[in-house]
């Protein structure tokens, strides 16, 4: 045994290292670390789950908000196309009236004109009957009293309102 | 021959000898093993397990010529 | 790359044949390979050459020191490492993380429902003999050693490095017809080195002990008993111990034979680890002795690995008697099948 080296009181001292050192490994090494495994692991996995949440939070944020925005776009339209509408709407009643307003200002600047050369025209009538008479009166004088000739007068007006 | 001498040639023998059949048999125990695992990768811890099982009870044949050649070899048998 | 890399050995065996032909090699007298761990103190007695005197308390031997060593490195390692943890590891606490952590998972993979209980000793096995194992390969252990005065039973002075003729000596004192006796006064050898008597290592390989690998192996084989008779109470005993009339006269005779390998188990472990450390060593003291330059490159490449693979062997098979220790009788037939041919012979 001595060839080998077994020495009793060595083996007996390398038992007593053997089960201090398994303590030693044990308390110190194995039991912090496999619990800290655990923790982190436990960590992780609520970490994780949390993630989850946030993640499916976010997911309904989105949807929200898409949802808000679609409808906001689909308001904006609805608005646009409205005051589209009120604006053709407007524009043609705006021409409607510019047009209408064209057409009473034409009728009436003509009725004015036809009043005017109505007036024109019998103030002409006037003027020219009294010129006539009065020419007539002094190319005739005596003779040619204001009487007898009236009808004569008016007879050649019409003629000349005709031909006008 | 003295008798150190044939004590050598024992020792010499008897761990010689004694590693032939183990030396065949662990590759056996490997081999067959590493075909378990595979074939069949799920048993991987169990084959694993009687693996080491059966390198151990194969590789005791070869401790005992060991120890025996070493007992030999130094005189004490 | 490649290319450079056999340019660098080329270059390197060229260096390592020059120097060998000049002398710088291992003698024959260096070769000093000791089955036991050789006791540099003995409390309580005094030393007798390579064995303590016969009313040693304890002999301290240069295993029992690297067993101390790397108790404390381990322990050192948990002081830095383990002291305050945190939640987001960092540097050491990494490593020894990702370690437990494998381990705890081949645990897990062997027994999943006893691993609580069983994981420290096999996960402290192999933590230790990785250690100790990787810690004897480093360089100095195995040659850098105390000068003991040498036996006259171990023949001549046995002479470490400094034995080689080195080449200024052989430069100087040619004419010297004996040759040792002028070389002695010219040039006495190496510094630091031991001339005239046998250098004991202060560190050896704790797996390249006897005793080291017995006391884990006994402690590891009590654990399984421990564990049997917790589990199955004196049922445990019902494995070894069979009634010849109720299961037959073969089974009992196979209960016996277990019984035997139960008890043999403890020389197998201890012999195994001791075999292949002790060995390997060996190997690579004969390699270094043969040649010593890159030629034992490739075994001490293989003997990391082989550091490596016993202690996980060790481990796991404690790990794996455990499991089997804790198991019912029935579940155990088949063990019992393949342990005949290996126990019987």
């Amino acid at each position: 045994m001595e060839q080998l080296g077994i020495n009793w009181p060595l083996l007996i001292a390398q038992i007593f290292n053997v089960i201090l050192l398994v303590w030693l490994l044990t308390a110190f090494l194995y039991k912090p670390v496999l619990k800290l495994l655990n923790e982190r692991t436990q960590r992780i996995q609520e970490s994780l789950s949390q993630a989850d949440q946030v993640k499916q939070q976010l997911a309904n944020a989105k949807r929200d908000y898409d949802a808000e925005i679609a409808k906001a776009r689909q308001e904006a339209a609805g608005i646009l196309a409205q005051a589209q509408e009120r604006a053709k709407a407007q524009e043609a009643e705006i021409i409607a009236q510019a047009r209408q307003e064209g057409e009473r200002i034409r009728v009436e600047a003509r009725e004015q004109s036809l009043q005017e050369r109505d007036q024109m025209l019998r103030e002409l009538k006037n003027q020219l009957a009294d010129l006539v008479t009065m020419t007539a009166s002094r190319v005739l004088q005596a003779e040619l009293k204001a009487k007898g000739h009236d009808k004569l007068i008016d007879e050649s007006l019409a003629e000349l309102g005709r031909r006008n | 021959m003295t008798d150190a001498g044939l004590r050598l040639v024992a020792m010499a023998l008897a761990i010689g000898l004694a590693a032939i059949g183990p030396g065949a048999g662990i590759g056996i125990v490997f081999s067959g093993a590493v075909q378990a695992m595979g074939r069949n990768p799920e048993a991987e811890g169990l084959v694993r397990t009687y693996m080491f099982l059966g390198f151990a009870l194969t590789e005791a044949l070869f401790i005992f010529g060991l120890v025996f050649g070493l007992l030999i070899g130094f005189g004490i048998i | 790359m490649r290319n450079r890399i056999l340019i660098v050995l080329g270059v390197l065996l060229v260096v390592g044949f020059v120097l060998y032909f000049l002398g710088f090699k291992m003698s024959k007298a260096d070769l000093h390979i000791s089955a036991a761990a050789e006791p540099l103190a003995c409390i309580g007695g005094q030393l007798e050459g390579e064995f303590c005197s016969a009313d040693t308390i304890l002999p301290i031997t240069n295993a029992f020191i690297t067993t101390i060593l790397v108790d404390l490195v381990l322990a050192l390692m948990i002081f830095v490492g383990a002291r305050n943890m945190q939640l987001v590891p960092k540097g050491l606490q990494n490593l020894i993380e990702v370690v437990i952590e494998a381990l705890y998972n081949f645990a897990l993979g062997v027994d999943r429902k006893n691993v609580a209980k069983f994981f420290p000793l096999p996960a402290t096995i192999f933590i230790f003999f990785l250690v100790g194992n990787l810690a004897g390969l480093l360089p100095g252990f195995g040659s850098i050693g105390a000068c003991m005065p040498s036996e006259g039973e171990h023949g001549a002075a046995v002479v470490t490095v400094a034995s080689l003729n080195s080449s200024p000596a052989d430069a100087i004192a040619p004419i010297a017809a004996e040759g040792a006796a002028a070389e002695e006064t010219l040039f006495t050898g190496w510094p630091a080195s031991c001339a005239d008597g046998r250098i004991v290592p202060w560190l050896r390989a704790p797996a390249a002990d006897l005793n080291v690998t017995f006391a884990v192996a006994i402690v590891a084989v009590f654990m399984v008993e421990y564990y049997g008779f917790q589990a199955l109470g004196f049922g445990y005993l019902g494995k070894f111990f069979i009634n010849p009339f109720k299961e037959g006269a073969i089974m009992t005779f196979v209960g016996i034979i277990e019984l035997f390998s139960e008890i043999m188990r403890i020389v197998a472990f201890a012999f195994r680890i001791f075999g292949n450390i002790f060995g390997g060593e060996v190997i690579l003291v004969v390699m270094a002795f043969l040649f010593p330059y890159i030629l034992p490159l490739p075994f001490y490449a293989f003997e990391v690995f082989v550091s490596f693979i016993q202690a996980v062997i060790f481990a796991v098979l404690t790990l794996v008697f455990f499991s089997l220790a804790v198991q019912e009788h029935g579940g155990h037939n088949d063990h019992d099948g393949s342990a005949v041919p290996a126990q019987g012979h």
